[in-house]
């Protein structure tokens, strides 16, 4: 890839991998090296982009994706990325404002199921985009994104505004 | 408590903005310099190290063979060193004609 491709890929898009790797991860530092870590591979062709197989963006994301599933195996050898991580509800939810109650509950996902819902939830992506993005079968990534939102849907339920405010 | 439903699941997720991408990002990335490798396809470079290594290993092979069979040549092989013995200590036999019958 030239310098001019890989920055008109950076302009393109930077955005949508930076949200993806900083909702995935949950830290802005992390994510700007995940970011910095996938386009560098792009650039230096190590990440190899065969746009037959899909757009760049799937692509870039798959590897931002990638380079995630390696920080969170080395960091926590002992907790591997099992297909029904458990769910560990965020403690003291009453206390927090909406945004960073959605941040705690999605953060609080298993990985997997995590990584499906942003995917769908915040980067639109189709289910054979999430499929390939995160290699696996469209309908495991059905039963993935299922679980996550039915988490979410008990988790985040005290936080409904018509809920929240029954007066107002 | 009741379970959100879809409506009300989309409308609390959209809540939760993310920071824009640090401006240093786009200096780290574009600065990084990419190492090209102009016109060496990557089948290309990859067969090439095998070849390399294949080759690497056939020349190693064949110095551990060789020197193995090979025994140590000896020390001179030619006359320049050589010596004539100073004390000879010569005796001369002589054979009489009846000996030699």
């Amino acid at each position: 890839m030239t310098p001019t491709e890989l920055q008109q890929a950076y302009e393109n898009h930077a955005d949508a991998v930076f949200r993806f790797a900083f909702r995935i991860t949950g830290s802005v530092a992390v994510a700007e090296d995940l970011a910095h870590d996938c386009f560098v591979a792009l650039g230096r062709g190590s990440a190899a982009y065969n746009p037959e197989k899909g757009s760049l963006r799937v692509f870039l994301l798959g590897v931002t994706r990638r380079l995630a599933a390696r920080l969170w195996r080395t960091e926590s050898r002992l907790d591997p990325l099992g297909e029904d991580g458990r769910f560990v509800e965020p403690t003291s939810l009453e206390t927090l404002e909406i945004q960073d109650a959605v941040a705690a509950c999605v953060g609080a996902l298993p990985p997997l199921q995590r990584e499906v819902l942003v995917l769908a939830e915040y980067e639109g992506l189709t289910l054979r985009e999430i499929a390939q993005a995160v290699e696996t079968e469209v309908g495991t990534v059905k039963a993935r994104l299922h679980r996550a939102r039915e988490n979410l849907r008990k988790t985040l339920a005290p936080f409904a505004p018509a809920r929240r405010n029954p007066t107002a | 408590m009741k379970p959100l439903d879809d409506e009300e699941l989309r409308q609390l997720l959209a809540q939760w903005e993310t920071p824009p991408a640090p401006t240093r990002l786009r200096r780290r990335v574009l600065s990084s310099s990419p190492r090209r490798r102009v016109g060496i396809p990557r089948y290309l470079r990859i067969r090439t190290s095998v070849a390399a290594i294949s080759l690497a290993a056939l020349l190693m092979l064949a110095y551990w063979a060789g020197a193995k069979r090979s025994p140590s040549p000896p020390a001179s092989t030619g006359l320049a060193s050589f010596q004539p013995a100073k004390n000879p200590n010569l005796r001369i036999v002589r054979i009489t004609e009846n000996e030699q019958d």
